[in-house]
């Protein structure tokens, strides 16, 4: 019983404490769009009409949007956010130095024990990153992540 | 390449409107063809059939993919259907009555003289009539079997998958529903 | 005619096409030498013929370019139950342990203003190099760290993935990409 009720107040600090600590200016915004690309049609979803001229690097005909999350992140926290094709990206924003966020992110695939790929990067903080290439249905997935911290 | 109805489910259950409207698109004929079916009144048909569709969309998340959609779909329809007649009218939904007995037969009222080639008579706007009240002597369960399986070509399975019974209840139905329409259309079979 | 009355049903079932092989092949092979039961099999298509067409003709007569807006103002009427709200948030949060309201509150208020009034946790910092982006990175089973790489977009401190991986910069774009190739080449 007492086990269970300390289970019980770990999540209720998991749960409150990324909205206290945005209160507090101390949480990173990380929002990840994956894009379906495909040279199957000439169309781009209208929801992406913000990056268009970035989407033109990958020279693909269409472009659909086929997820968008946008989560409030401690730093130091990890973020998992689950993609097409049974694969899931791990972010963790690290710190935040001279207006560019550190960031780690590992691109896992279904339960392999080594992620497809892994890196640590320093973005411009309102920055992006585009993580490019694994295969879904007929196209290629194009994970665009974003870090906005409180400045 | 055409999206399953599985991959727009999984699209619509991450709110994706665009994979609903497919959806609504890819199925709106035949959830429109059931309705008109079970209601004989075309706004109502339509109307029910747009609110089966939003009822899919805010229970979308309940939705188990190993089921099938359509099958789904239909018994959202069915049940609108239903709910929405007995608004309308005292109907019972179920009647055990005899097809010999009780109220008159729509064949009294049929003309007389009627073209023998069947094919023919399908032209006949006075036949598409007779056939549309002949179904609406039925009741909603003796309804719903007999369009899912004479109009959508469902089998018995997905017949009672849909309508939450028994093979054999299904069986049953369609044999009184085939029973009565004979007795109301016996001279243009 | 006894058997025929014990057909009657098998005779439906062939025209609903819901016989097994061996039976469906006895039963219409009794079909074709029975009068009775070939004329209640003839009329059952009729009568399938007579619904379908109807309904077919029905829906011809309908217009269905408004049909989507008719969905969407339904969808407008009814808004998301709470269970719905609830689950799409559960599923955002990934939770799924019960809810005790008042022990949670309480527990969350107490806790969480004893961790808001400590510091957090600091790292040091580096600063960033001026290198030159690298070309691709070979297919490597083991993870190999690569230092490199800066630009007016991101500083990459290390990059490493189990296949090959393409990083490149779009200037005009503001762009810095990660390719990870699932096969040989593939970059776009």
């Amino acid at each position: 019983m007492r086990t269970r009720h300390l289970l019980i107040f770990y999540c209720m600090v998991n749960l409150l404490l990324p909205t206290l600590q945005a209160l507090a200016g101390d949480t990173v915004e990380l929002r990840i769009e994956t894009v379906l690309a495909t040279d199957t049609m000439q169309e781009v979803d209208d929801r992406l009409s913000d990056i268009r001229p970035q989407l033109k690097a990958f020279r693909y005909s269409s472009y659909r949007l086929v997820q968008e999350e946008r989560r409030r992140v401690s730093w130091g926290k990890q973020a998992d956010f689950f993609l097409p094709g049974g694969r899931f990206l791990q972010v963790v924003p690290r710190e935040q130095t001279n207006n560019r966020i550190a960031l780690q992110v590992m691109l896992m695939e279904g339960t392999a024990p080594t992620p497809l790929m892994s890196t640590s990067l320093l973005i411009p903080n309102h920055g992006t990153l585009f993580v490019g290439g694994p295969r879904h249905q007929a196209g290629t997935l194009i994970i665009r992540i974003g870090a906005t911290a409180d400045e | 390449m055409e999206s399953s109805d599985w991959e727009l489910v999984r699209r619509c259950k991450e709110g994706d409107r665009q994979a609903f409207r497919e959806l609504v698109e890819r199925y709106q004929r035949k959830a429109v063809a059931i309705a008109l079916g079970m209601l004989h009144d075309r706004e109502d048909a339509l109307e029910v059939a747009q609110e089966a569709f939003a009822k899919v969309f805010t229970s979308i998340q309940q939705f188990k993919e190993e089921a099938s959609f359509y099958t789904w779909l239909y018994r959202i329809i069915v049940n609108l259907a239903i709910d929405r007649q007995r608004q309308k009218s005292r109907q019972p939904l179920l009647e055990r009555n005899d097809p010999e007995e009780g109220e008159s037969s729509l064949i009294d009222m049929m003309p007389a003289e009627a073209s023998a080639d069947p094919y023919e008579q399908i032209k006949d706007k006075e036949l598409g009539e007779h056939i549309r009240r002949a179904i609406a002597q039925l009741t909603p369960a003796h309804k719903a079997v007999i369009l899912m399986r004479e109009v959508e070509g469902l089998s018995y399975e997905e017949i009672s998958e849909i309508l939450q019974c028994s093979r054999g209840t299904v069986m049953s139905r369609l044999h009184y529903a085939r029973k009565r329409l004979q007795s109301l259309l016996g001279r243009y079979l | 005619m006894s058997r025929c009355l014990r057909s009657e049903r098998l005779v439906t079932a062939l025209h609903d096409d819901e016989l097994d092989n061996p039976l469906r092949r006895e039963v219409a092979s009794h079909v074709s030498g029975c009068v009775v039961c070939s004329h209640r099999l003839a009329t059952l298509g009729r009568m399938q013929e007579l619904l379908s067409q109807t309904f077919d003709d029905e829906i011809e007569k309908i217009e269905f370019s408004n049909f989507w807006r008719g969905v969407e103002s339904k969808l407008q009427e009814q808004p998301l139950p709470w269970k719905v709200r609830l689950q799409l948030w559960r599923a955002r949060w990934q939770f799924n342990w019960p809810l005790s309201a008042p022990v949670w509150a309480a527990a969350a208020l107490l806790i969480s203003t004893t961790l808001l009034l400590s510091n957090p946790p600091s790292f040091n910092t580096e600063t960033a190099s001026n290198e030159i982006v690298s070309p691709p990175v070979s297919r490597s089973q083991d993870t190999r760290s690569v230092a490199f790489a800066s630009n007016q977009q991101a500083h990459i401190e290390s990059l490493s993935a189990v296949s090959t991986v393409s990083l490149w910069n779009e200037p005009a774009s503001n762009a810095t990409v990660i390719w990870v190739s699932e096969d040989d080449g593939g970059m776009p």
